[in-house]
């Protein structure tokens, strides 16, 4: 049996600007909603890493990004996709770090792109670990199991009964990948004129419509009326998992309030692959 | 050599959740401020073991911070703390802040989670509940525990304080002069070191270092992170787990830079945790 060690490892940046105490921009693209061009994060890797942490930041205006993070000069393999950035209603005020354990060769160029809701600034670094968590190597890549609209993850409404789970919300219909791992993210689904405060917990699935088991229950999220949505920190932090190829996922809700539009989150899930 | 996890199934449950108003399980910091309240229990006991959790705090009642422990009840009211002072850093606004962390921590099966808090208010109130992990990504077995690797001041973590030349990294800070065991993972939470009356937008880069005095090898380079005027504070900036190696005994430090130099908006309070084989 594996049995943690002491394995701590190395750590370094890649995409700061410290004369600025700026990270690297993203490239969005033309128009909205679409992905820009890639932007390098820094040298290349001076060591191998089995897992990174993204900074994720500085958005000068209520907007949306989806961001890539990609290896390579040039022919970008996307080594983590669609990482959801809910920069909720105030410029500036989100900022969020997310673990994500996937394998980074030594000599690697890191990149990164996004599409946006709005066009403004967002900037990115990673931080490299030459060692994983426990000791576990990295997975090969991380995917999007949602398909994103207006830069968002998938709208989940709780409905209009309060404190009731509502409908099964389909993330995906077919996981593309054999999976061993996810986290979520979570937004305010586009809606900046909330009027109440509000608490919900939301339930991943899987399997087919009406048969889907509760693989993970109740994550825990609120929001207010200033900032209209959920803090963007990594809403449902990694998990351990086993979902084959093919099988489908959604997610559901029950909310504390049943105003529609301000009941309803959007979430983003991703997936670890072997 | 350990190999990746990918059939690690694994069962995830629930513990402290409160359906019927769609929340957690209420804590009540202690009737004296910065003071720990009574312990309560997070639903029932565990139905199977974790090597893991994710703690989910929410509900903040006031603009303030609070720290809680997570524990395991023996049932004859003694508790073994396997999580002190998590940070909740709720800086200015009632209800918007949310708390998610994964805590890579063995709880045994039948065991009585309870939860306590502190708070810079008294008797203020936030919301806790927790999901546990019978399985860990890549298939580790949970630590014994996690250790605070700082002293809180009142209800904060230890303020960092990047001084009065933007862009340039700031003295170390001491976050502890002695690390109180061998540490294999870190995990972390920035705050806004309670000044909730910020003018400017502002952004920083923070090292997390050790060894002696004058002598800090950088451990953890350039997390950046930052803030507005409006939330006045770092938000929800928190560092999940990643491995380090600190061996008992060692000093922990950290310093920062940040873009603007005015005193006190330009300072952070960042609490750092240690988990232990």
């Amino acid at each position: 049996m594996y049995q943690p060690g002491f394995n701590g490892g190395r750590h370094e940046s890649r995409g700061e600007t410290t004369a600025s105490t700026n990270g690297t921009t993203s490239g969005t693209g033309t128009p909205v909603n679409t992905k820009g061009t890639w932007a390098s994060l820094g040298a290349a890797t001076s060591f191998a890493y089995e897992a990174i942490t993204v900074c994720i930041g500085r958005s000068l205006s209520a907007q949306n990004g989806m961001i890539d993070i990609g290896i390579g000069a040039s022919n970008q393999f996307v080594l983590v996709e669609n990482l959801y950035f809910a920069g909720a209603k105030l410029a500036n005020e989100q900022y969020v770090f997310i673990y994500v354990p996937v394998h980074v060769p030594l000599g690697a160029q890191l990149s990164t792109r996004r599409s946006d809701s709005v066009g403004n600034l967002i900037d990115v670094t990673v931080i490299g670990h030459e060692v994983g968590l426990g000791g576990a190597p990295g997975f090969s890549r991380c995917i999007a199991l949602f398909t994103p609209a207006l830069s968002r993850g998938i709208a989940v409404d709780p409905g209009g009964s309060t404190n009731t789970k509502g409908s099964w919300a389909q993330i995906t219909s077919s996981c593309p990948n054999d999976i061993g791992a996810m986290f979520g993210l979570i937004g305010y689904n586009g809606d900046t004129a909330r009027a109440a405060t509000a608490i919900s917990l939301i339930d991943i699935g899987i399997g087919a419509a009406a048969s889907e088991f509760v693989l993970y229950p109740n994550a825990l999220c609120g929001w207010s009326t200033v900032k209209d949505g959920p803090s963007n920190c990594p809403r449902i932090p990694l998990f351990a998992c086993n979902v084959p190829s093919g099988t489908r996922i959604a997610a559901r809700s029950q909310c504390s309030l049943s105003t529609a539009g301000d009941r309803t989150i959007d979430l983003a899930l991703y997936g670890l692959v072997k | 050599m350990h190999q990746p996890a990918n059939t690690f199934s694994a069962r995830h449950e629930s513990r402290g959740e409160t359906t019927a108003s769609s929340t957690g399980t209420l804590l009540t910091a202690a009737g004296s401020i910065n003071t720990k309240g009574s312990y309560v229990a997070l639903g029932s006991p565990t139905s199977f073991a974790y090597e893991g959790f994710t703690v989910y705090l929410a509900a903040n009642s006031i603009e303030q911070d609070y720290l809680i422990d997570i524990s395991i009840d023996d049932g004859s009211g003694n508790n073994q703390i396997l999580v002190p002072d998590l940070h909740f850093a709720a800086a200015k606004g009632v209800n918007e802040h949310n708390f998610s962390m994964f805590i890579p921590v063995h709880i045994a099966a039948g065991a009585q989670i309870d939860a306590r808090v502190a708070c810079g208010d008294a008797s203020d109130t936030c919301r806790c509940l927790i999901v546990g992990h019978s399985a860990n990504p890549g298939g580790f077995p949970g630590f014994s525990r996690a250790v605070a690797l700082f002293t809180p001041t009142g209800s904060l973590g230890v303020a960092i304080d990047p001084g009065g030349s933007a862009h340039t990294k700031g003295s170390w800070v001491q976050m502890s002069a002695s690390c109180p065991a061998d540490v294999s993972a870190i995990f972390g939470v920035a705050g806004f070191n309670g000044d909730n009356s910020r003018a400017a937008a502002a952004r920083m880069m923070l090292d997390i270092g050790i060894g002696s005095a004058g002598n800090e090898f950088v451990l953890v380079p350039n997390l950046y992170f930052g803030w507005g005027s409006t939330w006045d504070g770092a938000n929800d900036v928190i560092l999940q787990p990643i491995a380090a190696s600190i061996p008992l005994g060692s000093r922990v430090a950290a310093r920062a830079q940040c873009s603007i130099t005015t005193a006190s908006d330009r300072t952070t309070d960042l609490a750092l945790y240690g988990l232990v084989r």
